[in-house]
């Protein structure tokens, strides 16, 4: 028999389970979502792109409507949305009466609502089925992206007049308008390699250019025009490549089964079982066109980049740890706004240093040379792995030459702070705490 | 002023015509623009026959189909530009909606706002108690911020840009503002170094 005394640590870890379970349910009933859905309230713009949780109907309008009557008011009202509709394959499906306005809507105007993913599935089921099965690659992945956003502590922290910016993109996960504009929800619009650069852009993750000074790039540019984009994205249909070509196959609505690299966030190891296999589908798709030789050859080279860019990456994190341990940042982190939804950083602050520490919400209220990390972590690396997954090596150099650039930088002003590390040190709370909008930032979020 | 400004209209015109308002514009103002989503839906149906996304003049010019400056003053407007825009909007945008992302952007112009009021207080204080390399490199965040990362804050909100909004807008501002504070935080420890070893 057993001494009951080991029954204890067992029931201590269930009880440690329900209640930990028990938290996470609470934390999420706030007037927010997400982890922190209580720390912050969201602003009205809120309720378009995240409907399902926020979209409150007018109250305005009165009346229970047929497709005719909508029809009939908004041609005077938004006649650009009809017109869009109108062209639409909604307006005239084969074999089905049309999908109008009562149909993604309601009829009741003061129940209306705006469709989500789950309203299209009504009909989409396909598409809709495949979109969710992206949960089971977890983030960086489309569908997962709006808890993204709010499980992040620096979108639960900035006043949402600030982080509405974020939402408009990471509402990929709550809305197919991103990529099917309304009101025509065109499968053609949303195979042209532009239809993703509104959120696939800008210093993190340039796709855009990276693309577009690709040779697949250059001729999308020479051919777009003249080329029938109303095909399915299978081989043999196009001559170039899109966004959607490669990451979608065969017009599959998953971007994340192929994701090796993890978008350049974390170091991966690019050959594990996992990893092998991803590979096999990327071969699957270069051999459209491409050799397989030729295929495998440019994953090897993105693996040389990648172990090329985060050695630069892990020296630089090692010297900004071994600075932590000197106690030589300025302001060190009790010296500085900490995230209020952080208890944690009240009363043990710690610097945040690299992905799983959260450095990704480490971009504002922090010392000058973490910024300057964040920025070779998050702009130059990534970058250089855009560059590098879609094949254009002058972007490829340019982006080492910013990474080498940030680590040299960044070697000199750990240097400076070391030589200062005994000197007098006034104390920068003053200078650090106070301010208009850091003080607006602490009492707004 | 008013004359002069007119007359001078009348002999820039001939000189404007046949180019395109991004022969002028090009770099923040329309890349901020082709990145939005009517930049991208305008981009993708060039030549089709029913414009189905606003272009410059969709929004800046309404009721003119040749260029008239007059629109554009109206529309470019800080105070009343993003009212005027709206006529626009309302072709595919029902009021509310408009109204909605119109205050949105307000807001998040006034966050900016506050991030160039706090760095400009900071650059007045460096004006006091710094000067020589230390107060230079001050005054160019300084000037970075306002005339670089505010006017894509701006931009993106007035385009509709989530990347001019974030990255290169409020983000961007939080990198200037922090780099003053820290330039201001070491010029005055290196200044109590000095003083300590005297």
């Amino acid at each position: 028999m057993r001494p009951r005394w080991l029954l204890i640590p067992v029931l201590l870890s269930l009880a440690g389970i329900a209640a930990g379970m028990a938290w996470v349910d609470w934390s999420k009933g706030g007037a927010g979502s997400g982890l922190y859905s209580r720390e912050w309230q969201p602003d009205p713009v809120q309720g378009y792109w995240d409907p399902d949780r926020f979209y409150q109907p007018v109250a305005s309008v009165e009346g229970v409507f047929p497709a005719a009557e909508c029809i009939a008011c908004h041609e005077a009202l938004t006649p650009g949305i009809v017109a869009d509709w109108r062209d639409s394959r909604h307006s005239r499906p084969a074999n089905r009466a049309p999908v109008a306005c009562p149909d993604c809507h309601g009829a009741d105007h003061r129940q209306l609502r705006m469709p989500t993913p789950k309203v299209c599935a009504e009909c989409h089921a396909v598409q809709h089925d495949a979109f969710q099965s992206e949960k089971q690659y977890g983030f960086p992945s489309h569908v997962l992206a709006m808890e993204r956003a709010t499980d992040s502590k620096h979108f639960a922290d900035k006043p949402k007049a600030e982080t509405t910016a974020c939402v408009q993109c990471h509402s990929v996960a709550t809305k197919c308008d991103s990529c099917h504009t309304r009101h025509r929800f065109d499968a053609a619009e949303a195979r042209r390699a532009e239809a993703c650069t509104t959120c696939h852009s800008g210093p993190p993750h340039p796709d855009d250019e990276t693309y577009f000074a690709s040779a697949h790039g250059k001729r999308y540019l020479a051919e777009a025009q003249k080329t029938d984009w109303s095909k399915p994205l299978v081989k043999g249909n196009y001559t170039v490549p899109t966004c959607a070509y490669c990451h979608m196959r065969n017009g599959q609505h998953v971007v994340a089964d192929k994701s090796i690299w993890q978008f350049g966030l974390r170091q991966v190891n690019p050959n594990t079982a996992e990893n092998k296999v991803k590979r096999e589908r990327w071969i699957e798709v270069c051999t459209d066109c491409h050799d397989e030789e030729f295929s495998r050859r440019q994953l090897t080279e993105m693996d040389r980049e990648r172990e090329l860019a985060w050695q630069g990456l892990n020296r630089t994190e090692r010297l900004l740890r071994e600075l932590r341990s000197e106690r030589a940042f300025y302001p060190a982190a009790g010296e500085r706004p900490p995230y209020p939804t952080d208890w944690m950083d009240t009363w043990f602050p710690k610097e945040r240093i690299g992905f799983f520490e959260g450095q990704a919400s480490s971009f504002y209220n922090v010392s000058p040379i973490e910024r300057d990390y964040f920025e070779m972590w998050y702009f130059a690396n990534l970058g250089s792995y855009k560059a590098s997954a879609h094949g254009a090596p002058a972007l490829v150099k340019e982006g080492h030459e910013a990474l080498a650039h940030a680590e040299k930088s960044i070697a000199d002003q750990a240097a400076q702070l070391r030589d200062k590390a005994r000197a007098p040190r006034p104390d920068p709370k003053a200078l650090w705490l106070g301010g208009e909008y850091t003080t607006h930032n602490r009492e707004h979020n | 002023m008013r004359h002069a400004l007119w007359l001078l209209l009348l002999v820039a015109l001939p000189a404007l015509a046949g180019k395109t308002c991004i022969d002028c514009h090009a770099g923040a103002a329309e890349r901020s623009w082709a990145l939005s989503k009517h930049g991208v839906i305008a981009r993708i149906e060039a030549g089709r026959e029913r414009r189905r996304a606003p272009d410059c003049t969709g929004c800046h010019a309404l009721e003119a189909k040749a260029p008239a400056p007059n629109h554009y003053g109206r529309t470019l407007s800080r105070t009343q530009g993003r009212e005027a825009a709206r006529e626009s909007c309302r072709a595919c945008h029902s009021p509310r909606y408009t109204t909605e992302q119109n205050a949105a952007a307000a807001r998040g112009l006034a966050i900016g706002e506050m991030k160039r009021r706090e760095a400009e207080a900071l650059l007045v204080t460096a004006r006091e108690e710094s000067s020589g390399a230390e107060l230079a490199r001050i005054e160019k965040l300084f000037a970075t911020l306002r005339d670089e990362d505010l006017r894509h804050l701006r931009l993106g909100l007035a385009h509709q840009s989530p990347d001019y909004q974030w990255w290169l807008g409020q983000a961007a501002l939080d990198g200037s503002l922090l780099r003053i504070k820290g330039t201001l935080g070491e010029a005055r420890r290196t200044r109590a170094m000095t003083t300590d070893g005297k």
